[in-house]
């Protein structure tokens, strides 16, 4: 029989279904006239699962009859509890909830986790104002088996073989949990894949071509989702808008703000109103519609046909813009990041690509303040890595930077699978 | 490292001695609820110390953020002593030293308290 169970227990069966058998078999092996399974609920009461009868019937669970005060020791004590009215020598002496039910002999025993629980520590010594504790295992269930018949006794029970049961039981219980956080895990890697692939979808599918200038972008991806976007936006006149963000954050709720930023921008930003006025309208916007702590940075700017670029930089890491000279400028932040303060107001800078200019470059990392710290920490090597030391420096200091030679940096990058930090758009001369 | 905040009273100004690091998650959290219980305990002058704060995330100067509205919410004001150069450029990046008073110490954020009190009286 208990190889039935087992068998119950490794064929995957709903477990009520494997809960139900075991009761039958508990009901079978103590010649009980039911047997009932409850819940310990994390409250810390009980509620009857599974209930069933002598004949395999189950029975309606607002009906069967417990005797809570024998439940209540077993809560407390951990432990089998045996009433029977026939025998001095029973556990305890016949309760009066179990007189009350008619009941002559009840069994109550704890279903216990095979593991012990850290969260799940029992008070042991109590030491100067200390408490040395241990962990023990996380209550399940309470199986419970009565007799109405006088001549019934659960005194020469087999303990052992109930206690085998209750294993099973603790057995069916912790795998159903198992499956249940795995198939929650899946659905929630399914639901992040789709993220990713939102988020992939809604990057430029083409970029513009200019007489002069070439303008890419890409991102390279740390994680499945994050909160980096970039957008470029045709407007009038052959000039376009170059956007650049990175929220604050990580996972599927900086991805869900990204996503909202990148839409907002591409709104506000196809209006061609003055650029400051676009950044103060987004600002404005995620500050209503974002907690407190969430915001971004960002770097928006615009790119005429005649090179002059305007830009705003929110509390975004500076673009580098590499001049004919070999020389490598910066446009830092003067501004606050957006979605911070409403009140908050923005300026706008102007730098000037020249047709000979051979490189412009505005990367993400993890935001600015995150990245600044990495040398602050020496923990991560990301942005200061690439932007302000070697890498970045490097390749855009480097004697024939052209948009092509973003693959290797691409690559050299996904290689080194450097710390969160990733869209990156460059506009640069055509070779 | 997980953040440890050890609080002081003194002459009615809390100082908030912060160590570890400030990053999205359990510490951002922390650091969060813990100015909240200040604000809700009717603190009013809070100095965060934050010399020994080695690493701060963008969730943790949202949290820093989140932290100076709701201390504006209740009336109360949040100063920052001992920041170290990165920090400082963390703040300098995102404008929030125009924000955020700060201080070379304790003692000067401390007595920087004391000077408004008695401009007040």
């Amino acid at each position: 029989m208990l190889l039935d169970e087992g068998l119950a227990t490794s064929t995957g069966l709903a477990i009520e279904d494997g809960l139900t058998a075991i009761v039958d078999a508990a009901v079978d092996l103590t010649r009980a006239q039911y047997g009932v399974l409850l819940l310990v609920k994390s409250s810390g009461g009980l509620e009857v699962t599974v209930a069933r009868d002598a004949q395999r019937v189950s029975l309606p669970l607002d009906q069967v009859h417990v005797s809570y005060s024998v439940l209540e020791l077993v809560m407390c004590s951990r432990r089998d509890v045996i009433v029977d009215e026939t025998r001095a020598e029973s556990s305890i002496s016949r309760e009066a909830s179990a007189a009350r039910l008619g009941l002559h002999s009840a069994v109550a025993i704890p279903v216990k986790s095979r593991a012990r629980s850290s969260a799940d520590k029992l008070p042991l010594i109590k030491v100067l104002g200390m408490t040395i504790t241990e962990r023990r295992r996380e209550l399940l269930r309470v199986l419970y088996l009565a007799n109405r018949m006088p001549s019934s006794s659960f005194l020469s029970l087999d303990h052992k073989v109930l206690r085998i049961l209750t294993r099973e039981a603790a057995l069916v219980i912790e795998n159903a949990r198992l499956f249940a956080t795995a198939r929650e895990k899946a659905r929630l890697d399914h639901e992040v894949e789709i993220t990713s692939q939102i988020q992939r979808q809604l990057q430029p599918a083409r970029f513009p071509q200019l007489p002069e200038l070439e303008v890419t972008g890409f991102t390279v991806e740390c994680h499945a989702v994050g909160g980096d976007c970039f957008d470029v936006i045709e407007l009038s006149g052959g000039r376009h808008g170059l956007f650049v963000g990175d929220i604050a954050g990580k996972g599927i709720p900086a991805s869900l703000l990204a996503t909202l930023l990148q839409g907002v921008i591409g709104i506000i930003g196809a209006l061609d109103l003055p650029l400051e006025e676009v950044i103060s309208r987004v600002n404005l916007y995620l500050c209503e519609r974002s907690a407190g702590d969430r915001y971004a940075t960002l770097f928006y700017a615009v790119l005429d046909s005649a090179g002059r670029f305007d830009y705003v930089n929110a509390g975004h890491v500076p673009a580098l813009i590499r001049r004919c000279s070999g020389g490598v400028e910066t446009l830092e932040s003067s501004n606050f990041p957006v979605g911070m303060f409403s009140h908050a107001q923005y300026t706008r800078e102007t730098a000037e690509i020249e047709p000979a200019t051979p490189l412009l470059c505005i990367p993400t990392a993890s935001p600015k303040p995150e990245t600044a710290a990495a040398n602050f920490s020496r923990r991560r090597g990301d942005f200061n890595t690439f932007c302000r030391g070697s890498m970045a420096r490097r390749w855009i200091a480097s004697s024939r930077p052209s948009v092509l030679e973003c693959g290797p940096l691409r690559k050299t990058r996904r290689n080194r699978m450097t710390s969160p930090f990733s869209p990156c758009t460059i506009v640069g001369t055509r070779q | 490292m997980p953040l440890r905040m050890t609080e002081e009273e003194l002459d009615s100004i809390t100082a908030v001695a912060m160590k570890g690091q400030i990053v999205l998650g359990e510490e951002s959290n922390a650091f969060r609820e813990k100015i909240e219980g200040l604000l809700v305990a009717g603190k009013k002058r809070i100095v965060l110390n934050v010399a020994n704060v080695t690493y701060i995330d963008a969730t943790g100067v949202g949290s820093l953020v989140a932290s100076y509205h709701s201390a504006r919410s209740h009336g109360a004001t949040l100063k920052l002593a001992n920041l170290g150069s990165k920090f400082r450029e963390i703040l300098q990046m995102t404008r929030l030293l125009t924000v955020f008073d700060t201080y070379d110490s304790e003692a000067a954020a401390i007595q920087s308290f004391a000077k408004s009190r008695r401009a007040q009286a």
